[in-house]
């Protein structure tokens, strides 16, 4: 545990020292996989499913406001749809400003959490990205994950969709049509979704807590409830549901839920102290629980050889010490300070 | 010579500045009313554009059944309808972006009130210097 510890305040430490490049890195690194999604998912336009091209933009948004990533996104999705027919980008732009008018143009910076779902359910862990909204965020990140996961469908529907949609005997309103059926009929979407959402208060909720080690509660009960919640509604829709894979997704993503708490949250619950006090106002009831710190290691190596004292402790000497003279060669020749001062002074 | 109270106090106005600042500073340009109505009129379109595009979404989904039914319908009816749903939808929002932006005002207002101290005291900073170099020259002008 101190190793591990002490591995997390030298990855802060490194983090701090290299605060602005890394922060730029791991823009990079969310702006591509999202890109590289999108074109794996779509990808009818080829300008725009060139590799060159998706790297180029997520090197610009490593640079620019988080933003960009989200409205570069919504561009790429929108290019391709254009691919497929007029009617479906236009749905699709329909679709944008909808969700940006009714619920992201409120969620602030939550809508930083919007690139990350997708990623999460094509990595087969769909419950990650709730658990960890909950743990690290504010209720607020449930309207991002809801309109994420909502286009997150809209976008696989036009993919499977694709051939019906790109024939030319398809009128707009046929088209509009299958499209909003294909949204609002679909089941698996409509569970995700809620379980999602739900998962994401709860986890919040618990997390929010005074008891002891309420972020580990957060992350089983999250992980248990969005099993449970799965289950029961592919049960009563009808669904097919892949238990197995779901467990296993949710298990691994409550893992990472517990490594996310293991650098998030440092309280140490052994030492947890209870204070009690009162002013002419309050009576105050405090549990205060510290913080797990460890200092790193400062390792100096000693060189012990031969050499005698004098000549090897010279070089190791600050360089305010090393500028006096007196102490460097004690066989030099003496100057005497005090007496030349006086002589400057009475020269002035 | 570098006056150290004045470099102390400009570094923490920089820094408020070039960080919670860049969020509340607009906002305290703007007396409570203003800011608030300003956003509840950027609502009020915003909603309205979103209403038609919804009105739009549904009456192109359920076209086919509006085009054999139209003949029979009550339109006044279904005009009121909408009418009505799109006052609710905007009853509500304005509601909600009132309280949102009621509490971000307050939030800036707090948050500013002790950067305009640090501006104080670097204004009283400043009238201090300018007093001492005053009577420095007037010291000079008496020994000339």
């Amino acid at each position: 545990m101190t190793a591990l510890l002490e591995m997390k305040q030298k990855l802060k430490n490194f983090y701090e020292q290299y605060e602005g490049y890394l922060a730029s890195f791991l823009k990079f690194l969310l702006a591509f996989g999202y890109f590289w999604w999108i074109r794996t998912a779509l990808g009818m336009m080829e300008r725009l499913a060139n590799p060159f091209v998706v790297v180029i933009t997520a090197l610009l948004c490593s640079i620019l406001p988080f933003n960009a990533i989200i409205a570069v996104g919504f561009v790429f999705i929108l290019g391709h749809c254009y691919a497929v027919g007029i009617e479906v980008a236009g749905l699709a732009a329909a679709m944008m400003l909808l969700m940006i008018i009714f619920g992201m143009r409120f969620s602030g910076k939550a809508n930083q959490v919007y690139p990350v779902v997708p990623l999460g359910i094509a990595c087969r862990l769909p419950a990650l990205t709730p658990i960890g909204c909950g743990l690290l965020g504010t209720p607020a990140a449930a309207v991002p994950v809801g309109c994420s996961i909502v286009f997150y469908y809209l976008i696989t529907f036009i993919k499977e969709q694709e051939m019906i949609l790109k024939s030319e005997d398809m009128e707009i309103q046929r088209v509009l049509k299958l499209l909003m059926d294909g949204l609002v009929k679909n089941m698996d979407m409509w569970m995700v979704l809620v379980s999602s959402v739900g998962v994401l208060l709860l986890v919040y909720l618990v997390r929010t807590r005074s008891f002891d080690y309420a972020w580990r509660a957060a992350i089983l009960v999250g992980a248990a409830v969005y099993l449970f919640l799965m289950f029961t509604g592919g049960m009563f829709l009808g669904m097919n549901v892949e238990m197995v894979v779901l467990a296993v997704s949710t298990v691994v993503s409550a893992l990472l839920g517990f490594v996310l708490e293991f650098f998030a949250f440092g309280g140490d619950y052994t030492r947890t102290e209870h204070l009690e006090y009162e002013d002419d106002d309050y009576y105050y009831y405090v549990k205060a629980v510290p913080k797990v710190s460890i200092s790193t290691s400062m390792r100096n190596i000693k060189k012990i050889n031969g050499v005698s004292q004098k000549t090897a402790e010279i070089p190791d000497l600050p360089r305010r010490e090393q500028a006096m003279p007196s102490q460097q060669v004690s066989g030099g020749p003496h100057v005497d300070f005090e007496k030349k001062l006086e002589e400057s002074l009475k020269d002035l | 010579m570098l006056n150290e109270e004045k470099v102390r106090v400009m570094t923490k106005l920089a820094i408020y500045e070039q960080g919670e600042g860049k969020k509340y500073l607009p906002i305290s340009k703007y007396y409570r009313s203003d800011y608030i109505g300003l956003a509840m009129i950027k609502n009020f379109f915003l909603v309205s554009i979103a209403y038609v595009m919804l009105t739009a979404l549904i009456a192109l989904y359920y076209l086919d059944e509006l085009l054999e039914t139209i003949h029979k319908m009550n339109l006044i009816k279904l005009g009121a309808q909408i009418i009505i749903g799109y006052i609710i939808l905007l009853a509500g929002y304005s509601v909600l972006v009132y309280v949102i932006q009621t509490v971000k005002y307050s939030r800036a207002k707090k948050s500013i009130k002790n950067y305009y101290m640090q501006l104080g005291k670097l204004t009283k900073i400043y009238a201090k210097e300018e007093k001492r170099s005053q009577n420095r020259t007037v010291l000079r002008r008496d020994k000339v």
